[in-house]
């Protein structure tokens, strides 16, 4: 069904980290050289538990970047802005170096702003809808507000997108960037993954947990932002910049199950002109609940029982960060690529280098996507 | 072979205000997939059905009511477009769908019907790697009965999930058991474009050869809470383009349409609808509310949805603009749409459809795209409604009051929203209805 033209290559050349190891991508590198937090296992019988958070470490936005604001400014906008300097800052792009209508930026959160959508209910709820805030108004109204601030901010006057894949929106992101780049609807795009912890995070989460069964561990929460700059490499290559790793593939699917990231991995091969054995990495979605064996099945199916390769699961550091967590698997697979980061317990080898890695990301709800990254 | 956007298309003698910054010109694949339309439905305040919808915009009457989907006291603006009762209760009766927010049933409603409307079965689309996306903005309705009831803990489970951007996608991928890419957008009032250019991308990379694009909305009263408090409700006539306007009122939607690949549908012979030539998306980098007051950043929409379909300016017959009545996203779309158009944007009929139904949102797109469709199958175009005094900002032919009878074979859909995105679409006829000689160019005559 592959149609036979060759489409662009596309590769990564800006990365912009905000998490719990603190800022940016050296952080992530000291932060995995350590063991991950030990996780608790729950009874089977007792309800899910979903209470230990891991935050992104603190900052001063202005100490950062000269933000200003004419009215509320939300976390998850702040991390937005902060991964977006980084990004761009790292890649040395950004107007006016950089014809402004031709940089553009992909963004996903699986859950939006809801502290901000939060506080309009209870409002409209206890003050009636005369009252409500309009200062809190346009970053609890759409998804949307977040990218609009940071697009405004550094000058961002191409592609401006939002999706929602759940916790699969960050791959969702890139691979979305890879497509728009593709098609030649820009030259470089930031694919951002964000969420922020909230009250009501935990309970949506308990009851995700709840749905799936009992008989799992603990999931703690986490928070941040990734951001990737992705351009086009005759692009990245004219400017000589530094690249990380090229966007060979990507997959997406929603069928439920392990059959759908079976076929969105498939699908990321496919599209990389690869076969299974070039894959030196994986980067899992693995995140402690009953999703894992179904990735493990999916994995075992396209590699054969026994033959997998090493693999990596960021979020036994992190916790479930939403759709940050995919993009994070995005930007440590490049990271490794490029040299960067060796797989904890592995150390990288010097004379061969990784050809390919493949970042994984699954929703609660089934929806997977999966890139293919190239050295 | 497509003709390349010509340069004599751009403006001439525009203010530097009004200057397009420089894009530079790609040549795109010559040899891409053509993508069709196989199938569409959509429920809106006319009620559930093409036909309705097409019947009430050619009516020339509005269906914004006064609201009764929630108590609507206290509110600075009590009336909006709603789906008609009846019709929701149709929607409603699907038991399997108990418990789900309003916009996920919507969604699988108008899906559903699409797929059926495109003679597809599941089969068909498993074979067919078929992909989804259904745009929406969340159902807030029942995240309001959380906090105003119990504290979130107590919430059932199932219920404290319902707050997903991503579920009527998710639902729609599950009903029809879709195996392909599967992606939510979120992106305000452009998200069904954006819904339905991710399809046309997908179909165009040779990823799936079936796509169920579109869109779902409901009204909700944050969201009526939200536009009131921005002073973006009007409480006077919802009048686009006309002087007096003065804000935009509510409407509630979904719409849905099944994108094919031209060599799919041909071969088993499904009847094409139409056929989607490309489309393009910006952004105003200026305001997270207000449109960039020179329309530069819709015109950059426009331009690369041109660009994207191969489409000449002058081959455009008929824009369906956003056109939401507030004083500053109307006169920017009209100075785009010069920017792009030029001395000939006069001669271009333009209308809006949201004083029918109102502003659907995340839905308005798909909407507003199977209205341009219908014009071009009908060769009509729906008019302006409540438009009784000229505007000086906005000085194009806005087709007032009554539909017009005229011959169309290429439309453009614009929309833009909050947080400063732009996208543009660009629908032709069906690839047979287009084949026909072009009668001669005139002045249409008006209906009614």
């Amino acid at each position: 069904m592959k149609s036979p033209q060759r489409a662009p290559a596309v590769v990564i050349t800006g990365m912009g980290i905000v998490s719990c190891f603190g800022i940016g991508a050296q952080a992530v590198q000291a932060g995995l050289a350590t063991s991950p937090p030990a996780r608790r296992e729950t009874p089977s019988e007792a309800p899910p538990q979903v209470r230990d958070a891991r935050a992104a470490c603190p900052f001063q936005l202005d100490h950062h970047l000269a933000f200003r604001s004419v009215g509320y400014v939300s976390r998850l906008t702040e991390l937005s802005l902060l991964g977006a300097h980084l990004a761009l800052a790292d890649a040395e792009l950004a107007p006016p170096a950089m014809d402004a209508p031709r940089l553009g930026i992909i963004y996903a959160s699986a859950h939006g702003d809801p502290i901000s959508r939060e506080r309009g209910w209870r409002e409209l709820l206890e003050q009636g809808p005369q009252k409500l805030s309009p200062i809190v108004i346009p970053e609890a109204l759409t998804s949307n507000m977040h990218p609009g601030v940071v697009a405004i901010h550094f000058g961002l006057q191409g592609v401006m997108c939002t999706l929602s894949m759940g916790e699969a929106g960050g791959l969702g992101a890139v691979a979305y960037a890879l497509e728009s780049l593709r098609g030649r609807r820009a030259d470089a795009l930031l694919a951002c993954g964000a969420d922020c912890l909230s009250d009501s995070l935990f309970d949506y989460y308990a009851a995700a947990l709840g749905m799936l069964g009992g008989g799992q561990t603990d999931i703690p929460l986490g928070e941040g932002c990734v951001s990737l700059l992705l351009e086009r490499e005759e692009q990245a290559v004219a400017r000589r910049a530094r690249v990380y790793a090229r966007c060979a593939g990507y997959g997406l699917s929603g069928d439920p199950g392990s059959s759908g990231l079976l076929r969105a991995m498939r699908m990321a091969l496919r599209d990389a002109r690869l076969a299974p054995d070039a894959i030196q990495l994986i980067c899992l979605n693995e995140n402690g609940t009953l999703l894992d064996e179904q990735e493990q099945e999916a994995l075992r199916q396209l590699f054969g029982a026994g033959r997998l390769p090493p693999s990596i699961a960021l979020k036994r550091w992190t916790g479930e960060t939403c759709a940050m967590g995919g993009s994070l698997n995005a930007a440590y697979g490049a990271l490794w690529l490029a040299g960067s980061a060796p797989p904890p317990g592995a150390p990288a080898s010097s004379s061969q280098r990784p050809p390919a890695c493949l970042a994984l990301a699954s929703s609660f709800e089934g929806m997977h996507a999966a890139v293919v990254l190239q050295g | 072979m497509r003709r390349w956007p010509s340069e004599s298309c751009r403006a001439a003698n525009l203010p530097p205000s009004l200057a397009l910054p420089s894009i530079q010109r790609i040549p795109m694949q010559t040899e891409r997939p053509r993508v069709v339309i196989t199938g569409m439905h959509l429920i809106t305040p006319f009620g559930d059905g093409i036909e309705a919808f097409w019947h009430g915009l050619l009516s020339a009457k509005s269906a914004i009511a006064p609201i009764t989907s929630f108590e609507p006291a206290g509110f600075r603006t009590p009336i909006a477009g709603e789906i008609p009762p009846g019709d929701r209760a149709r929607v409603h009766a699907e038991a399997a769908w108990a418990g789900m927010d309003e916009t996920s049933k919507l969604g699988l409603w108008c899906a559903a019907e699409a797929v059926r409307h495109a003679g597809l079965s599941v089969e068909q689309l498993r074979a067919a790697n078929a992909g989804c996306s259904i745009a929406s903005l969340g159902g807030e309705e029942r995240e309001g009965d959380y906090l105003a009831g119990e504290p979130w803990q107590a919430c059932p489970a199932p219920a404290v999930l319902e707050r997903s951007y991503h579920l009527a996608t998710v639902r729609v991928a599950r009903l029809l058991r879709l195996p392909g890419p599967c992606v939510a957008f979120t992106n305000a009032c452009i998200a069904g474009t954006t819904a339905i250019g991710f399809g046309l991308d997908t179909l165009r990379a040779g990823h799936s050869s079936i796509f169920v694009a579109g869109a779902v909305s409901d009204v909700s009263r944050l969201e009526q809470a939200r536009f009131d408090a921005l002073r973006a409700l009007t409480a006077g006539t919802y009048c686009p383009f006309d002087r007096r306007r003065s804000g935009l009122l509510l409407g509630e939607a979904g719409a849905v349409l099944i994108l094919e690949t031209y060599d799919s549908a041909r071969r088993r012979g499904a009847a094409m609808q139409a056929e989607i030539l490309g489309y393009g998306q910006s952004c105003d980098a200026s305001s997270i509310t207000r449109p960039n007051p020179t329309g530069a950043g819709l015109a950059r929409a426009m331009r690369a949805a041109l660009d994207d379909a191969a489409v000449r300016a002058d081959e455009i017959d008929y824009i369906n603009a956003h056109g939401t009545g507030t004083r500053h996203n109307d006169s920017a779309e009209t100075r785009a749409v010069k920017t792009i158009f030029g001395r000939r944007a006069r001669a271009i009929p333009i209308s809006t459809i949201k004083p029918f139904i109102g502003h659907t949102t995340a839905s308005a797109s798909a909407v507003e795209l199977i209205a341009c469709i219908l014009s071009l199958q009908h060769g009509m175009v729906p008019p302006t409604l409540n438009y009784a005094e000229p505007d000086k900002d906005c000085d194009l032919d806005y087709v007032p009051n009554l539909p017009r009878r005229a011959e169309l074979r290429i439309a453009m859909s614009n929309s833009a929203g909050f947080g400063g995105s732009n996208a543009s679409i660009i629908v032709a006829g069906s690839p047979r209805d287009r084949e026909r000689p072009r009668r001669r160019k005139g002045r249409a005559r008006e209906e009614g």
